[in-house]
């Protein structure tokens, strides 16, 4: 599967061979095509293949699999592209460089794998727009540029909710495979619909998706229980930005207090998405986060109320380290490479201490 | 001797411990620090917890600062109350246990003591404790400051607790260093007569009227309270003002069970 990660060179060649040279009205072709053909570009259609696959990498060796990279983590960011935030394809595909940058400098080791996909609203033609987990420029940008945002709407509720089913339901991450999670993000100025319909799954995913991929799911889930699901699965945010009081209120009320984020500008993205996996992840230095914010006093507020180290807890849950780059795995479809266990140090870590000792602090 | 090195920091003396972490002196190559060293992974939580109170507390800190400079008015220094956070990481070295770096600002480790073991040796004469007291109210008024400036959800007050304060006799500082306890809903009342409580049982009180008046205000904010912090803080004042007027007085103390008044004043030590 290589070895090959993002890189700025890259990204700028790609731009540059897909013929993406204005930072404004990237998806104008994808968009025009779509119209024409009444379909959207197979690699970003939902109803193409429709499970998504963040997988870690391996490459043959000496007739086992070497693990080229490290772990993968799947981070999928899915943008209202609805009314006055019709333009958020371009910035995307502006911030993605530094956002990619941001998130591998929280995730050393690791194998960062991007899902940038776009929402509207049901009674677009197009509802959504989801591309497949990658981790190179070149196919990045080729997604990017093939999004059709019908930037109709602005009146909302519109509906992630689609966007949110799909990670739920609809991914094979290896995070989740092994017991951690991977990150969720939707980026929205607006609330939701409610409702999730077994008719607005099928035109989104496909005529024959009950009889496939989701022939198990006998009823279709409330949006609470979809939500549940999704936060079995990813640490899941809602960024919402420059939304109403009652926007951030509604999210807060459906996704929990500590999920939903709000900012001035997607100019914040790459900075507050790296922020808040460093903070659960627990590579984040929490003394560095003003200066990882810009000093933003309402960002560091509030995400000091996210789940600090709430990946790090998973990780120590699991029965063996997670995979690195150089690991052997004995089967491609294996989940832990051979002899993988929990070192000294790790099972050190076990140790509980007395939890009835008193909490204040004892002087020397 | 060989001392032990985590990141950047020299760890020194243990000074104290909790039940989920314990307290070393340190060193960070230029000043000394306070390390805190989650006693295991799972006790972390705490730490990251009181890190992220103390992230709010510098960003808003800065943001009155130049507001105040904006403004033309003199800073209130609120960051001298509150102790920096310098760092705060998982130690992959020491099974990823939490370790939090605190430093402060203006005063040296060196010259502060914790308010909990100054208390138990010491009683303090009437003008120490006011401005013990004014720094204590100083420091719930921007609590009051912070809760009313937007939408926080973690803008709760530190339960009332001495061993999470520093003194620094000298130069008059009050330092709040230790935020890895219980929080409550923002209700000056009760903080107003917990702390009043606890200096009023701290302070010797002489027969001079002017003391008496001063501990009569002390009586009335420990059985009554007050609505807000800054009421109280600009009550206290305005007595001390009136009695005393508003100078520098230093620190008098004396050991328990003992008769004889000590001073410790700025570039002096008795």
């Amino acid at each position: 599967m290589g070895h090959r990660t993002f890189s700025e060179d890259d990204y700028r060649t790609a731009r540059r061979d897909y013929g993406v040279t204005s930072s404004t009205d990237v998806t104008r072709k994808a968009e025009q095509r779509a119209r024409d053909t009444g379909r959207l570009s197979e690699i970003v259609d939902p109803a193409v293949e429709p499970v998504r696959r963040s997988l870690i990498r391996l490459d043959p060796y000496q007739k086992q699999w070497m693990a080229t990279v490290g772990c993968p983590v799947d981070i999928e960011v899915s943008c209202d592209t609805t009314g006055s935030m019709g333009g958020e394809v371009d910035t995307e595909m502006a911030v993605l460089p530094d956002l990619y940058k941001a998130v591998s400098k929280v995730l050393p080791g690791h194998d960062p794998q991007l899902c940038l996909g776009i929402f509207g609203d049901v009674s677009d033609k197009f509802v959504m727009c989801r591309p497949q987990f990658e981790m190179e420029a070149a196919k990045i940008v080729n997604y990017l540029k093939e999004m059709a945002p019908q930037r109709d709407g602005g009146d909302a509720p519109e509906d992630p909710q689609y966007a949110m089913f799909a990670r739920a339901y609809l991914t094979d991450a290896y995070t989740n495979r092994i017991g951690l999670k991977g990150y969720h993000f939707v980026v929205t100025d607006a609330t939701c619909h409610k409702r999730i319909s077994r008719e607005e799954i099928k035109r989104i995913f496909g005529a024959e998706i009950f009889n496939n991929e989701l022939e198990n799911m006998s009823q279709i889930p409330t949006i609470e229980r979809m939500i549940e699901e999704l936060k079995k699965k990813t640490h899941q945010f809602i960024l919402v930005v420059k939304g109403y009081e009652d926007t951030y209120d509604f999210w807060r009320q459906l996704c929990g207090e500590g999920s939903v984020i709000t900012l001035n500008s997607t100019r914040q993205l790459p900075a507050v998405i790296s922020a808040i996996i460093g903070l659960t992840e627990g590579t984040l230095d929490v003394g560095n986060l003003g200066d990882h914010l810009g000093n933003n006093l309402n960002l560091v507020r509030q995400l000091s109320g996210i789940d600090i180290g709430a990946q790090a807890k998973l990780r120590h849950a699991l029965p063996h380290p997670v995979p690195q780059k150089g690991d052997i795995f004995a089967k491609k479809g294996d989940i832990w490479p051979i002899s993988a266990s929990k070192s000294d140090a790790d099972a050190a870590t076990e140790t509980k201490t007395d939890e009835s000792a008193e909490d204040e602090i004892r002087y020397l | 001797m060989i001392s032990l090195k985590v990141r950047n920091y020299e760890v020194g003396d243990l000074i104290g411990e909790a039940s989920k972490f314990r307290i070393y002196l340190g060193h960070d190559g230029e000043k000394n620090v306070v390390i805190k060293v989650a006693k295991t992974f799972e006790d972390g939580d705490l730490l990251a917890e009181e890190a992220s109170w103390f992230n709010v507390l510098r960003a808003f800190t800065a943001q009155v600062a130049a507001m105040q400079e904006e403004l033309g008015q003199d800073n209130a220094h609120y960051d001298w109350l509150f102790a920096n956070l310098k760092s705060s990481f998982l130690e992959s070295t020491q099974q990823d246990r939490r370790i939090n770096v605190l430093e402060t600002v203006d005063v040296d480790f060196n010259k502060l003591i914790p308010l909990s073991k100054l208390r138990n040796q010491t009683e303090i004469d009437a003008r120490s404790s006011v401005w013990i007291l004014g720094r204590f109210l100083k420091i719930y008024s921007f609590y009051e400051l912070l809760a009313a400036s937007g939408d926080n959800p973690i803008v709760r007050y530190a339960n009332f607790s001495p061993g999470d304060y520093l003194v620094g006799p000298e130069r008059h500082r009050l330092i709040y260093y230790n935020h890895a306890g219980a929080t409550a809903d923002v209700v000056a009342n009760t903080y107003v007569m917990a702390i009043a409580k606890f200096m009023q049982e701290w302070t010797v009180v002489e027969n001079s009227p002017a003391e008496q008046k001063y501990y009569q205000l002390l009586s009335d904010f420990a059985t009554k309270g007050r609505v807000t912090c800054k009421d109280a803080h600009t009550e206290l004042y305005s007595l001390v003002n009136e009695l005393w007027g508003i100078q520098y007085h230093p620190f008098t103390y004396r050991a328990q069970d003992t008769s004889r008044w000590k001073t410790i004043e700025e570039n002096k030590e008795e």
